[in-house]
């Protein structure tokens, strides 16, 4: 029995030390993979394409409402010119009238 | 030698139970195994990620020094 025991013990010393080394391996890979995951892809993929579509969003939105305020000051112009036109137009036809 | 018996009744018992804590701690070891093999796996797929982060710092970095430079850049939101 004593003889078991000893084996058992010995056998058990040696896979405690291989799960001690096992163990300090693991938390180094984690410790490296934590900030791997936080330089690589929170800060540089994530964060930088975050603030570009939130930038360019931006960008693009005022540039639509810009297009469609001078869009519509044109549309306004048109219509005002083309009812000057009118009226003029109008007022020579009734000097023609009235001169025939 | 029955005396020694007699003195621990218990030491059959105990065997087992230091077996299966053996083999617990083999499987702990293996499973420990695995995964620093899985980490090794993660680590080289995440090489591209790697380059394609420092691509777009060094194109955001550029981006802030042309637009410093040129006047055009805004505050923050």
């Amino acid at each position: 029995m004593n003889d078991t025991k000893q084996r058992q013990y010995s056998r058990l010393a040696e896979q405690l030390s291989q799960l001690q080394d096992n163990l300090e391996e693991a938390t180094q890979h984690l410790d490296t993979m934590s900030k791997q995951c936080n330089t690589n892809i929170i800060n540089q993929l994530g964060k930088l394409h975050a603030s570009w579509l939130m930038g360019s969003d931006l960008y693009f939105q005022d540039k639509v409402t810009s297009n469609a305020s001078t869009r519509a000051a044109n549309d306004a112009n048109e219509i005002t010119t083309s009812e000057t036109m009118d009226n003029e137009n109008n007022g020579v036809n009734e000097n023609s009238g009235d001169s025939k | 030698m029955a005396g020694e018996e007699m003195n621990n009744p218990y030491e059959q018992e105990q065997i087992n139970i230091l077996d299966r804590i053996i083999k617990n701690i083999e499987r702990l070891n293996q499973k420990c195994h695995y995964f620093e093999y899985n980490f090794n796996r993660y680590k080289s797929k995440n090489k591209n990620l790697e380059i394609m982060g420092k691509l777009s710092e060094n194109y955001n970095n550029n981006l802030q020094f042309n637009l410093e430079a040129s006047g055009k850049r805004n505050g923050p939101l």
